[in-house]
């Protein structure tokens, strides 16, 4: 459809309906549930699952008096067709993923649970190839919230999914664009050096890649440039100190702005994480010379290398 | 320390206060484990000693059954330890990492405790218990008649309160009660735990301590129609021949329906109760009543030793003496509390005179705010309404259903999620300051730590915005081929009608077959008559989507019209109402969408009004602006062709062009900016600075308008979210007043703003939590770096950035004040004062980070009414 689209000329900016944000945001965020939605299914990833990390959103759940249950998923077939089948057997009305892998996850489980005469084993028949999107509509009845938690990768604001089954291929299509996102740093492992430096890292790529691509907007280039600047002065902050949440916020704030603008872009091709940096565009961008930005990027690779390995 | 000395003066009371505050002090370090090891011991204890305790009672007052003195003291130890042994009193008792609130309990003090002779024992056990748990001191005012076996209970629990590790003396007590000595103790206490009857919870409040009272009760059972007799009477007989009808909760009167009045009488009379006759009853109620109050001596006694005193003969197993009554007012003994073995019984005509006569009881002779009680088939649907009915009208703090009144007003016996107490509050009704059941947190002080949190913030754009000079056919397509509209409603103006702009979108509708009609009455500062008159059509042809085409206007009218359309009673006063936070405010917007879709069209760059919440409509008559915002307002799809905005012309591109700029320098100046804005904002101040010239001075230059345009929708989304501040505050009423165009005014006022809100020193910050200090001019300074700026200090760049914007300003053909554009001095200087005033109640105001006082506006304006720049 995106392919089709730029060449009748189109282009677009489209994020999901609802960002929230800050510490704190998300147990205000769930209160709009409220009279709303009634058959919450809560999905995460079977890590957060042990550790229990669903248990706010259970409890402000259960305050609401809103039905819920939890379901660890995976990224396979077998994971997300039990998704499906739960929700399709209790009516459930509202999914709530947590996590990366809940996320990608759930945004498949939604549009099949959605539309029940989309048969599971043809999903892989029904994915675009020049485009990869999918070409099913989201009907409005799975209202789908994802939150950030862990490391993430910003896939709470994207178009894209998992692997889809018998594929290998990604899917990308605005049907998966999640209801409502939200990002609040209380779920992301503070003091994880590690984890923020992973998801920073990708931000900066991600960031890099839309400067690279052919079909990318003013939109998508504002919001990236942001985003690398943000992660420059705040990073290095961060890594000083990882008790300053200040820096962790707008960390998260960044990677998210650089997903939005990742996903707003379109090269034809699958999008790559840019390996190949155009250090003279970037720099110009930011008004900083291209050595010294070189050089920053350089420092907090290493910085997050060591932090990674 | 002296345990042993009697304290029976105000000398020697002195000390014991002295010394229970002492031990006290101790006590409010205790942990919650230490608390609650005591806590288990003084129960204990005490239900080891409800036996000898309970006959103490009975043989020192002469009052009440022993047996049921026992289930008293052994209730008072029991359901107050399990009530309350998990509940957490000392210390930190309450703990949300995520809303940044602890709660932190901490005891009063002293406690003064007024005991009655109706339920030393239990009483005194109940009071202790609690003060134990919440580490209070306590000491004990005893009723004369019940010194001795109250005090018995004192000590039996201090014993044990300070072998399980208590500081001795927690708990006093005075010997030798006297009037002075109990106001002394009310007087010196932190708080007081009165019982008694309404003189003395009187004289606690009146004390000038903190007092927690209760009250009299008069407890009317009414029985209905559909009650179980069986189980009704035998309860009544029950509760209220425990332990002699001494619980003030206890029934007083029985209302019985008319229907079933006679199996009442009939199964009261089998288990036990003697119905007096006329002659006995008048002897009885000469005895019950001494001079209005009750006669002490018949206070909790035996029937049997009730009919002596009165002088009638009746047999020795009556259980209770029944007095048929008629009159509910005062003068009817029989309506007053008995506390004793005595009912009064009343017939009623119907459910709704029963409760009247039990309402007129409590008035008429006290009782108010304590308990009432009904018996009823409560499962079905009648009988549930009935009870609805009852309980809404009684004015009782306990109501009890299918319940005995005494047994059950204590809780937790008949009803478990009641809590289990020996002092009742009363209400207001009673004159009481606590209308339930007392328990332990009647007797905490409880301190809440608040730490600071920011607001929740949000990023919220219409679900697709299409860009690219000659997307609109392409993203109209949509309309058919994914939403099978059928019926669209364009709103325009009258010149983009006239010529012809409204063509590309007709024509793409015809070809798709869908049904449209154009409303093409739009004037500038749209109306609210013409909204109006637009929804009506639009009710007419029921369009399932509003296609809004044109610059601010335009598309703030069909934002109305489409409010209207879909919810045509919402108040619009309400909708209009000033907010401090959007998510807070009292009015709810509607959801809309429910029957149209609504896709804005800009044809200038621009209000970014494709993009927002916002909609300013003027009401025609008295000229006031109504400024919607509401996210509901957000329109579903926003399409932005540069085709519809090359023939702007030069005053249109420039007012346009410098009202987004003013958007962007808002959005990033307001305290509610983002990460998520100041991205979006940077880039489109940089393409301004850019573009708008080129615009300007060739309207042809396509490269040119498709930057404005896109920078015009990125300010948009940006101000959408971040909101505005006071130059647009001051540009809406500028406009009112003066007839400015709304792009003009801003540019008027803009660089002013800046250099007002960049002040270091401001007289009045913004209030908002992620706002945390004066940084104006620091913000200004990463924006003009984006833009290319450079200096050596915040101020120079601040500076060099203004004279960056004063250059744009000329390059577009702004002028240099405001009087340059005609506005007569007279009427200006005039119409200030209000004009000031009413830019400082714009929604605008409230997201400025620089808080303005209303000379200060005032000020602004006239600086630059006049074209002096001076430095704030």
């Amino acid at each position: 459809m995106m392919q089709e689209n730029l060449e009748k000329n189109l282009a677009w900016f489209r994020v999901p309906q609802k960002i929230y944000f800050r510490r704190g945001a998300l147990p205000i965020a769930l209160r709009e549930l409220q009279n709303f939605r009634k058959n919450v299914l809560i999905l995460t990833d079977t890590e957060h699952f042990r550790k229990g990390s669903t248990r706010p959103i259970e409890q402000e759940l259960f305050h609401s008096k809103i039905r819920y249950s939890v379901f660890p998923v995976e990224e396979t077939l077998q994971s997300v067709s039990d998704g499906v089948d739960f929700c399709r057997k209790n009516a459930i009305d509202c999914l709530l993923a947590v996590g990366n892998i809940a996320v990608t996850a759930g945004k498949l489980i939604r549009i099949l649970a959605e539309n029940p005469e989309l048969p599971f084993s043809e999903l892989s028949e029904r994915v675009n190839l020049r485009d990869r999107s999918l070409n099913v509509l989201h009907t409005g009845k799975i209202y789908f919230i994802a939150v950030a938690a862990g490391d993430f990768v910003g896939d709470e604001v994207s178009p894209f999914s998992m692997k889809v089954p018998l594929s290998e291929l990604g899917v990308q299509d605005y049907a998966l664009l999640p209801d409502m996102s939200v990002i609040d740093i209380d779920l992301i492992q503070k003091q994880d050096v590690k984890a923020v430096a992973f998801t920073s890292m990708i931000a900066l790529r991600s960031a890099a890649y839309v400067f690279l691509s052919k079909e990318t907007s003013d939109y998508a280039k504002g919001l990236a440039v942001h985003a690398v600047r943000v992660i420059s002065e705040q990073f290095p902050e961060y890594c000083r100190n990882p008790e300053n949440l200040s820096a962790l916020e707008r960390l998260s704030c960044a990677a998210e702005m650089a997903s939005m603008a990742f996903s707003n872009v379109y090269d034809g091709n699958e999008q790559q994480l840019s390996e190949v940096i155009n250090w003279n565009v970037l720099a110009e961008e930011l008004q900083i010379p291209a050595e010294q930005l070189e050089k920053q990027f350089h420092d907090m690779s290493e910085t997050a290398n060591f932090a990674l390995s | 320390m002296n345990n042993e000395m009697l304290v029976d003066n105000v000398d020697t009371l002195r000390t014991k206060i002295q010394q229970v505050r002492k031990a006290q002090e101790q006590f409010s370090t205790y942990t919650q484990e230490q608390v609650d090891q005591i806590f288990k011991a003084a129960a204990l204890a005490a239900n080891h000693a409800r036996i000898p305790l309970a006959k103490m009672a009975v043989e020192e007052t002469g009052m009440g059954i022993m047996e049921d003195k026992v289930i008293k003291n052994n209730y008072a130890s029991e359901h107050i330890y399990n009530a309350y042994k998990h509940v957490k009193t000392c210390g930190v008792i309450e703990e949300d990492r995520t809303f940044g609130v602890t709660k932190i309990a901490e005891p009063i003090g002293l406690i003064a405790a007024v005991i009655p002779t109706t339920n030393p024992t239990s009483t005194a056990i109940f009071k202790s218990l609690l003060a134990l748990k919440t580490r209070n001191g306590i000491i004990f005012s005893p009723h004369p008649r019940a010194k001795n076996c109250t005090i018995a209970a004192a000590k039996i629990i201090l014993e044990a309160a300070v072998k399980a590790g208590a500081p001795e003396g927690i708990i006093g007590w005075i010997d030798v009660p006297s009037l002075e000595l109990t106001n002394m103790i009310m007087k010196e206490s932190d708080i007081i735990l009165a019982t008694g009857g309404p003189g003395m919870v009187k004289a606690a409040y009146s004390s000038g301590t903190p007092a927690l009272g209760v009250g009299a009760g008069n407890a009317s059972a009414v029985i209905d129609s559909s009650a179980d007799i069986l189980n009704a009477v035998n309860s009544i007989m029950h509760s209220k021949t425990f332990d002699n009808g001494m619980i003030c909760a206890t029934e007083q009167t029985i209302i019985a329906h008319k229907d079933v009045y006679e199996a009442v009488k009939t199964e009261l009379i089998r288990r036990g109760a003697y119905f007096l006759n006329e002659e006995e009853k008048n002897k009885l109620r000469n005895t019950m009543l001494i001079n209005g109050a009750l006669n002490a001596k018949i206070v909790g006694q035996r029937p049997y030793r009730i009919a002596q005193l009165a002088g009638l003969t009746i047999p020795e197993d009556v259980k209770v003496l029944v007095g048929e009554a008629e009159d509910t007012s005062v003068d009817e003994a029989f309506a007053h509390e008995k506390l004793t073995t005595i009912l009064g019984m009343y017939k009623a005509e119907s459910f709704e005179d029963a409760t009247e006569k039990a309402e007129q009881l409590l008035v008429n002779a006290g009782g108010l705010g304590h308990t009432s009680s009904l018996w009823i088939d409560n499962e079905s649907p009648a009988g549930r309404e009935k009870l609805t009915a009852f309980a809404e009208r009684m004015k009782t703090c306990r109501i009890l259903v299918n319940t005995p009144s005494s047994l059950g007003g204590i809780g937790d016996l008949y009803n478990f999620k009641f809590a289990p107490s020996l002092t009742l509050g009363c209400g207001s009704w009673g004159g009481n300051s606590v209308s339930e059941n007392v328990g332990v947190k009647h007797l905490l002080n409880v301190k809440t730590v608040a730490e600071r949190r920011e607001n929740m913030l949000w990023f919220r754009t219409p679900q697709k915005v299409y860009f690219k000079r000659g997307c609109l056919p392409v993203a109209l397509d949509e309309l058919k081929n994914v939403m099978g509209k059928k019926r669209a409603f364009l709103v325009t103006d009258e010149f983009l009608y006239k010529n012809h702009f409204t063509e590309c979108i007709t024509n793409k509708l015809t070809e798709m077959n869908i049904a449209y009609t154009v409303f093409a009455d739009v004037q500038p500062d749209p109306t609210l008559e013409s909204a109006q008159k637009g929804a009506e059509a639009m009710r007419k042809f029921e369009p399932d989507c509003i296609i809004a085409l044109g610059g601010g206007s335009a598309m703030d009218a069909a934002k109305i019209m489409w409010v209207l359309y879909e919810h045509p009673d919402a108040d619009f006063l309400d909708m209009a109402m000033r907010f401090i936070d959007i998510r807070k405010r009292v009015y709810t917007f509607p959801n809309m969408g429910e029957k149209a879709y609504f896709i804005a069209v800009p044809t200038s760059s621009g209000t970014g009004s494709e993009v927002t919440p916002f909609a300013v409509i003027t009401d025609q008559t008295t000229g006031q602006k109504y400024p919607l915002a509401d996210y509901s307002l957000l329109p579903n799809m926003a399409i932005v062709d540069t085709d519809l905005m090359m023939t702007a012309p030069k005053g249109l591109t420039a007012a346009s062009g410098i009202d987004a700029m003013t958007h962007a320098l808002e959005a990033y100046a307001s305290v509610m900016a983002t990460d998520y804005t100041d991205g979006l904002a940077i880039r489109a101040m940089q393409l301004i600075f850019e573009y708008l010239p080129k615009a300007y001075q060739d309207g042809t230059d396509v490269v040119a308008r498709e930057k404005m345009a896109t920078a015009s929708t990125m300010a948009g989304m940006a101000f959408a979210n971040a909101f505005l501040g006071v130059c647009h505050s001051m540009a809406h009423k500028l406009g009112a007043y003066h007839h400015l165009p709304h792009g003009i005014a801003n540019a008027l006022l803009i660089t002013d703003v800046m250099r007002y809100n960049a002040c270091e020193k401001p007289t009045k910050m913004g209030t908002f939590s992620q706002y945390q200090y004066p940084h104006t001019l620091e913000r200004y300074c990463e924006c003009a770096k984006a833009c290319g700026v450079t200096g050596n200090s915040n101020e120079e760049i601040f500076e060099k950035f203004i004279a960056k914007l004063e250059k744009l300003k000329d390059a577009i053909g702004v002028k240099h004040s405001i009087q340059e554009y005609g506005v007569d001095e007279k009427d200006f200087l005039e119409r200030l004062d209000q004009m000031a005033e009413d830019a400082f109640d714009d929604q605008c105001t409230g997201a400025n980070p620089r808080y303005p006082l209303i000379s200060e506006i005032k000020e602004l304006y006239l600086r630059n009414y006049y074209g002096k720049k001076e430095k704030s």
